[in-house]
């Protein structure tokens, strides 16, 4: 394998950013992470641009319009669409590009525009598009509900309590309140959580991630093309992608996203206990806890108990999610895969300010996308280290 | 399972029309046996052109549930839905239908029948139907 880096890595503020467009937001990124590895525009030799396009102005080709606003230009550009995965993905084929010796730069930008026309169409988009719209979407099933159903179970056969889904609500919005890009810089309750209005049964409004815009980029060079660059590299052990398998299963309970963590575990050489701290996929406050299963942080059915004893917040063992997560961070759709790159980057660097991880050496990402028939559509993990 | 409902199916090629009413159908590979929802031509198993039409039998078990509070387009909220694993092996997602309240009646594990009713309206105000399921006595 090719020795590959992240050179340069940036993210706008998250939130409904009524006033900003899908192309300015793109600016944004892309300035910032040129300015972050410092590199030319002339340096990017392919990209990929993840968007779920949520917003119905989203025009086809939208990564040449947007790399365009940096005079990005000319060579292959590919716009990525594989639901809330869609930023990671472009990262992975950004960084698959890299290994193949054909490109020795690659730049990845995750771009989404929610709040437009109203947040309501988002929600409904979401419903129809944001898994199988024939057989479940049309049909009433939606996001939170998904996970819901998923919870109940786990609820009933493990050892979880409402109590302990709200708890990471509690832990997102705290460590989001020392970001400043998250949407919501606030603390909440574990009563705020528990108390704030039902979604879908057992879920209420705080379990659940919202309604954003933003957008997030990446800058990816081989070894030797790194020196070109001004920034400290971090590096890239594995990036992994796969997608769900759709069976019938009683539990509810695919191995898609055990299978993803193992093969980037087996790619880094490492094991989850080597993972200095973590951004999951948060959509819902249920599916975090989950994720400590699937990715080897706590055996299966300790989930709760993991959260409960504190160890994923800041300052503790195993620090998941330190951005605030999707919860709280926000949820951009193609975004948030190469926002929760930054996040590590950012960390890896010892350049997180209050919410830094003391002596963090190694980070994962992971980022799921999609839903149907029980199971996953997408999901990538990615481990890097300084 | 044959009903005769008002309005157009919410999606056409879960239903097949009888003299006798509406039922829900499925594939079924005439070599393997495997079923699939909705119908489809080939058989990803056998890779051939061996399907079958067949009716669902409607009868199952509830695999999960949940309660939406808020609505989608012409379903009010709340509303309960879940995943059901239907006698024929394979698993389905259904809106859940004469269960309220939900929280005391719906039960993970318990047996659920099949039953074709509206489901509000498209954008067009056609008033459609789905198939739903809702709890059963019947154990077997």
């Amino acid at each position: 394998m090719r020795k590959t880096a992240v050179v340069g890595a940036a993210q706008t503020p998250f939130g409904k950013l009524y006033e900003r467009d899908t192309r300015d937001l793109a600016e944004e990124a892309v300035f910032k992470a040129l300015k972050d590895a410092g590199a030319r525009p002339s340096d990017i030799q392919v990209a990929f641009v993840g968007s779920g396009g949520m917003d119905p102005t989203t025009p086809m080709m939208i990564g040449q319009i947007a790399l365009e606003q940096l005079g990005i230009k000319g060579i292959p550009i590919t716009r990525v669409e594989n639901a809330c995965a869609s930023g990671s993905n472009a990262f992975h084929l950004a960084w698959l590009a890299v290994q193949t010796g054909m490109y020795d730069v690659a730049l990845a930008l995750g771009v989404e525009k929610m709040s437009t026309p109203t947040p309501e169409q988002a929600r409904m988009a979401m419903r129809l598009g944001g898994g199988d719209a024939l057989l479940e979407g049309s049909m009433g099933l939606f996001p939170p509900g998904i996970f819901a159903m998923i919870a109940q179970i786990y609820m009933e056969k493990y050892d979880c309590r409402r109590e302990d889904l709200a708890m990471i609500s509690v832990k997102n919005h705290k460590h989001a309140s020392l970001n400043p890009l998250a949407q919501y810089q606030k603390e909440v309750t574990l009563e705020e959580v528990m108390n704030s209005r039902q979604v879908a049964y057992p879920l209420g409004v705080l379990d659940c991630c919202p309604i954003s815009d933003g957008a997030a980029c990446a800058i990816i060079a081989s070894e030797d093309a790194v020196k070109r660059f001004s920034s400290k590299p971090v590096w890239i052990r594995a990036s992994v992608q796969v997608s769900g398998t759709y069976e019938d299963l009683d539990d509810l309970r695919p191995d898609t996203t055990q299978r993803a963590g193992f093969q980037a575990y087996e790619m880094a050489g490492v094991g989850p206990e080597d993972i200095d701290l973590a951004e999951v996929h948060d959509c819902f406050t249920f599916a975090e806890i989950m994720h400590y299963e699937d990715l080897g942080f706590c055996n299966l059915g300790e989930g709760a108990r993991y959260i409960r004893e504190g160890k994923p917040f800041l300052g503790r063992e195993k620090p998941v999610n330190t951005s605030g997560g999707l919860l709280a961070k926000g949820h951009p759709l193609a975004a948030t895969g190469i926002a929760q790159v930054y996040e590590i980057v950012q960390q890896l660097r010892g350049q997180a300010g209050p919410r830094q991880v003391e002596g963090a050496r190694i980070g994962l990402t992971h980022n799921g996308g999609g839903f149907r028939h029980g199971d996953v559509g997408i999901v990538t993990v990615h481990i890097l280290e300084r | 399972m044959k009903a005769k409902p008002r309005g157009i199916p919410v999606v056409k090629k879960f239903f097949r029309e009888t003299p006798e009413g509406i039922e829900v159908i499925a594939s079924r590979c005439s070599r393997c046996g495997s079923y699939f929802f909705p119908v489809k031509k080939v058989c990803p198993h056998c890779l051939d052109e061996t399907m079958e039409e067949v009716p669902i039998s409607g009868k199952g078990t509830l695999i999960s549930f949940s309660v939406s509070y808020d609505g989608l387009r012409g379903i009010k909220p709340p509303y309960a839905f879940g995943y059901v694993k239907l006698k024929e092996g394979f698993m389905l997602f259904s809106l859940l239908t004469d269960c309220e309240p939900f929280e005391e009646k719906l039960k993970i594990g318990m047996p659920v029948e099949m039953v074709i009713e509206e489901m509000g309206e498209d954008f067009y105000g056609n008033v459609l139907y789905t198939y739903k399921f809702r709890p059963s006595e019947d154990q077997s």
